[in-house]
């Protein structure tokens, strides 16, 4: 991957706030079509670093170049048109129709004195059958269940045209049905449409099988960002997680599955 | 008419804005403002009048403007436009001016009391064809710049940090609503005072029924905004003719029961 450009790099990025320490000196490239994660404990920094690509957060010091160019040299539509974002909650009006919320995702495709009109429907039409959404495309947001909404907003990023989506979390508050099914979504999409994702999430397990890297996170630094093999090495994520882990291994020994260790206290006899 | 659409329109967007179904376009304090430039004109005596427009609708602009000017500032100061900040400061404030104009009550000689009572009920009574023309710029310019900022407004609903991501210009869309729902607000109330409950429930009422759209929203809101206060003065002055009750008694008498009963039906939602 070396020989080609990046998409985004960072160069000594930190973030102070209120005298805490959230990111220190951070430095790392992304590549075309990578699909890549990041892990680390609560508090580490992972949403905050993904705030600091969209530009939701400027950065503060160091540099962040997307195109060669720096970031801070985009507008805000320039950037929408590049980076897509799925917030790790939603705190926004759930009154708006599947269909409404999918085409707003085109608004730096659209001209200022336009609404989303008819054309603009039809244009997401692809993206409402990648996701599955076609037979909820009328459905009030408010009826929809979890899966079926981050589906949604998944939906909505994509019809930014991005070429890289940022996702915080997007399967912490779905049932392992519902997870499986957003992490097959992911992956069609990275393939098929060549989107870069960077997915911050909990799941190691997920994290292991589906990345191209994985970066870990910990008070703010670069532990590690590499193929995610290094996951189930030994010590590696009780290093970063302050936990201990097993890892098991299937019996030909082509899929490793991560379990967190603990114990059962005795409460009977 | 002129003065219902736009005190509707300007309760749609800053219920957009705010995110808050309980904002008004006096949420800022523009009204309170308005009110003691208002009282401060009728206590000092000032009669003269410029182009046709009272003394005390110049006194209740400029009490206004005064109000925008320093929330204005107070966002740049701190470099932050947090709508919960610009919440909290125009209730304080509204709390800060009505003291001002209990204050100026208190001093004031009876007939004045009464004036500035009158004043403070909001009514349609004394307008003449010229002061509608020399608020209708600045209701003309600040209805376009919301029907320009339609698809913002809709985006805004997503929550600011989404919105953000697909492309609004967050702080440039949150500061033009600002501006021009505060000028508009502020030419209305110096002419008519400050009529209530306009602003906040006909915008509740339209959504109810066309959703939550501005390219519709808007329109229909200024529409039955009009329509409303129309009927309402109608009413005014039909009720104890040929006396003429203030028209901002109607509105909130009629207004009140008429939002509980929306209340009742659905929740609120934006």
């Amino acid at each position: 991957m070396s020989n080609t450009q990046s998409i985004l790099t960072l160069r000594d990025v930190s973030y102070t706030i209120e005298g805490q320490l959230i990111l220190s000196s951070i430095h790392c490239e992304i590549y075309p079509q990578e699909f890549i994660t990041v892990i680390g404990p609560n508090g580490a920094g992972k949403s905050t670093l993904l705030k600091h690509l969209n530009r939701w957060i400027p950065h503060q010091t160091g540099t962040i170049t997307l195109h060669q160019k720096s970031l801070r040299a985009y507008s805000p539509k320039a950037i929408a048109k590049e980076i897509a974002y799925v917030p790790q909650t939603y705190a926004g009006t759930l009154s708006f129709t599947v269909e409404e919320f999918v085409s707003m995702g085109r608004y730096a495709h659209l001209d200022p004195l336009r609404s989303v009109g008819k054309s603009d429907i039809t244009a997401i039409y692809p993206i409402l059958e990648t996701t599955h959404l076609i037979p909820f495309r009328k459905r009030i947001l408010k009826t929809l269940s979890g899966g079926e909404r981050q589906r949604v907003f998944i939906a909505a990023a994509l019809a930014q045209q991005a070429q890289l989506v940022l996702l915080d979390e997007p399967t912490s508050f779905l049932d392992p049905k519902h997870r499986i099914e957003i992490y097959q979504l992911l992956k069609t999409i990275n393939e098929t449409q060549k989107t870069t994702l960077i997915i911050v999430t909990h799941d190691l397990n997920f994290a292991l099988q589906f990345s191209d890297r994985t970066m870990a996170l910990k008070s703010g630094q670069i532990l590690k960002f590499d193929k995610p093999d290094y996951l189930t090495a030994d010590s590696a994520l009780s290093a970063i997680f302050d936990a201990p882990f097993d890892i098991i291994n299937s019996a030909q020994n082509t899929r490793s599955a991560i379990i967190p260790r603990y114990y059962v206290p005795e409460t009977k006899n | 008419m002129t003065t219902g659409g736009i005190l509707a329109a300007a309760g749609v967007a800053f219920q957009a804005l705010f995110r808050n179904p309980l904002a008004t376009p006096y949420t800022l304090g523009v009204s309170s403002g308005a009110a003691f430039g208002a009282a401060l004109t009728i206590k000092l005596g000032i009669t003269m009048s410029l182009m046709g427009i009272s003394g005390v609708s110049l006194g209740a602009f400029s009490g206004a403007l005064l109000v925008v000017l320093i929330i204005y500032s107070f966002t740049q100061i701190r470099n932050d436009f947090s709508t919960s900040t610009m919440l909290l400061a125009g209730v304080a404030m509204s709390i800060f001016f009505s003291s001002l104009i209990l204050l100026l009550q208190f001093l004031a000689d009876f007939t004045q009391t009464v004036q500035i009572v009158r004043w403070l009920m909001g009514s349609l009574a004394v307008i003449g064809y010229q002061p509608l023309v020399s608020i209708l710029p600045l209701g003309l310019i600040g209805l376009i710049t919301l029907f320009w900022l339609r698809m913002d407004m809709n985006m805004m609903l997503m929550g600011e940090e989404l919105a953000a991501s697909r492309g609004v210009h967050v702080n440039r869309t949150k500061l033009l609503i600002f501006l021009s729902v505060s000028l508009m607000t502020s030419a209305v109330v110096s002419v008519c005072g400050p009529i209530g409950f306009i602003g906040l429930i006909i915008p509740h009422a339209v959504r109810r029924f066309v959703g939550i759209d501005h390219f519709i929203l808007l329109p229909s809101s200024i529409l039955v905004g009009a329509i409303f206060l129309a009927l309402s003065d109608t009413l005014a002055r039909m009720m104890i003719a040929p006396t003429e009750i203030p028209v901002g008694v109607i509105t909130a008498l009629v207004g009140g029961p008429f939002f509980l009963w929306i209340l009742l039906r659905k929740d609120l939602e934006m």
